[in-house]
């Protein structure tokens, strides 16, 4: 028994980081800037064994826990399979550092808690938002806001250091690149890895 | 320091850039005063075109935009960045210190070789300290080594051992592309590299190399060389009293030997020689400079 289960956390107040990035993409990018950025952090976790439901009783567990996140500053929702923030003009920059290693402290937490074997990751989730009449061009408007390949383009990713997902319209579990540990990557994921270090 | 006339002609000028959240430009400002030169600071809010036509920049360290982001990553966006681009272009020498050094990279400049009136790509990135049994911010004396063929490294002997204090989250040099760093230091563009504390040798994993930084890079520079990203701190190494007396080796044995001289303890710091370096390539006569240390 296996199961993936998302945990979103963002800042119940302005994300400063969010509204900084929103200032300087609307300098970069003028009029195809996003009319709205969010950022989230995105834990996934991995549970192999256990006692069945993992999901319901990390939740559970989670209401008293702030190993994840600070209740008085954050709020966190474990998805249920579905986009975070819905839209078909939205887009989702998922980015995590290339090589992160595992949280080997919230894994053996968890499962001295719930039982079973976790692995627990973390990234980065930027939700960019454009206005309707934009809907055609939002997958490559969010391409132009992620990628960070110039001094005059893309703020959000740099390719030499961090793998990225732009996922537009759509939401995927788990959603981090590369969710197999190192030495392990399935031989799909590696024929989606784009050329310029996206994971497409 | 007065600001006199060097060998007959003024100081030459170097702009110390201040930009939101950075926190080290009076300690900066110093140094460069230490080596002889001029420190011009040059606030955010003061028009890009007021940047242009210094002998130099200084990017000091910091926490610039409170490293939202990526650390450098917005500064790197600053219209600021196009004046001093294009400045480096022309061959003006630019040094970026800690978070000064993030901007550079993540703004193109290093190691990239743009022309002028052109952009430079991101080519590297300073990510997330990779330690051993911990992560994130680090703070620790490091041992360097001066690699001989850089105009920033001229004040120092040939692969000379420089102690100087490093503190960061994000100081590791890396690149997508394998051996990239390797590359780079093949090509003389790592005048600053981690070393052994303990003893000569090259770095030997974690503490010597704080961060995981390919190649032991602390410092990366331009194809030109005249743009130098430095992680450690030199200016927080410029006067020997900034020097812990229970440092090992030469420099220590020196701060200690100069425990209660008022004279010898505000001599030159192992971090000088950068500062030094910058003011012989910008024609301050050697004997100058060091009478003004």
């Amino acid at each position: 028994m296996s199961e993936w289960i998302q945990l979103w956390v963002e800042r119940q107040a302005m994300d400063p980081a969010a509204s900084t990035a929103s200032a300087a993409l609307q300098l970069l990018l003028g009029r195809d800037a996003p009319v709205r950025v969010g950022r989230a952090d995105l834990w996934e976790l991995h549970c192999e064994g256990g006692a069945g439901d993992a999901a319901g009783r990390f939740e559970t567990w989670l209401r008293g826990s702030n190993l994840f996140l600070n209740p008085n500053r954050d709020r966190g929702v474990v998805l249920g399979g579905v986009a975070p923030v819905p839209g078909p003009s939205v887009a989702s920059v998922v980015t995590i550092e290339r090589g992160a290693t595992d949280s080997r402290a919230h894994a053996l937490t968890l499962g001295h808690a719930l039982g079973g074997a976790w692995r627990v990751r973390r990234g980065t989730v930027w939700t960019l938002a454009w206005p309707a009449e934009r809907l055609d061009d939002v997958a490559a408007l969010a391409e132009k806001a992620a990628w960070a390949r110039r001094r005059s383009s893309g703020l959000l990713v740099n390719a030499e250091s961090q793998d990225a997902v732009v996922l537009v319209g759509t939401w995927a579990n788990p959603a981090l690149p590369n969710p197999e540990p190192p030495g392990m990557a399935r031989t799909d994921d590696k024929a989606k890895a784009g050329g310029d270090g996206r994971v497409a | 320091m007065s600001g006199a006339n060097v060998i007959g002609r003024a100081r030459p000028r170097v702009a110390v850039v201040r930009l939101p959240g950075m926190n080290c430009e009076d300690e900066t400002a110093r140094a460069l005063e230490s080596a002889g030169l001029s420190a011009v600071p040059i606030a955010w809010d003061e028009p890009p075109r007021a940047l242009a036509g210094h002998d130099a920049y200084v990017l000091p360290g910091g926490f610039s935009y409170q490293d939202r982001v990526r650390a450098g990553a917005i500064a790197a966006k600053d219209p600021r960045l196009d004046v001093l681009a294009h400045e480096a272009a022309r061959g003006v020498p630019v040094l970026g210190i800690c978070n000064g050094a993030q901007i550079l990279v993540e703004a193109g400049l290093v190691p990239g070789d743009a022309r002028a009136g052109e952009e430079g790509t991101v080519a590297l990135a300073l990510a997330t300290n990779r330690l051993e049994r911990r992560e994130g911010y680090y703070a620790a004396w490091v041992v360097l080594e001066a690699r001989p063929g850089s105009l920033w490294t001229e004040a120092y002997g040939p692969n000379e051992r420089v102690p100087l204090p490093m503190a960061h989250g994000e100081g590791r040099f890396t690149a997508r592309a394998p051996g990239t760093l390797e590359r780079l230091a093949a090509e003389g563009q790592v005048p600053f590299a981690y070393v052994a504390r303990a003893a000569a040798g090259p770095a030997r994993g974690w503490p010597d190399n704080p961060n995981g930084a390919e190649a032991d890079a602390a410092g990366v520079t331009n194809a030109r060389g005249n743009v130098l990203a430095l992680m450690p701190h030199p200016e927080r190494a410029d006067r020997l009293f900034h020097v812990p007396e229970d440092l090992a080796g030469p420099w220590g044995e020196r701060r200690r030997g100069a425990r209660g001289d008022a004279a010898r303890i505000q001599g030159a710091g192992p971090g000088h020689g950068v500062f030094l370096s910058l003011a012989w390539h910008l024609g301050v006569s050697p004997r100058v400079a060091v009478e003004a240390g």
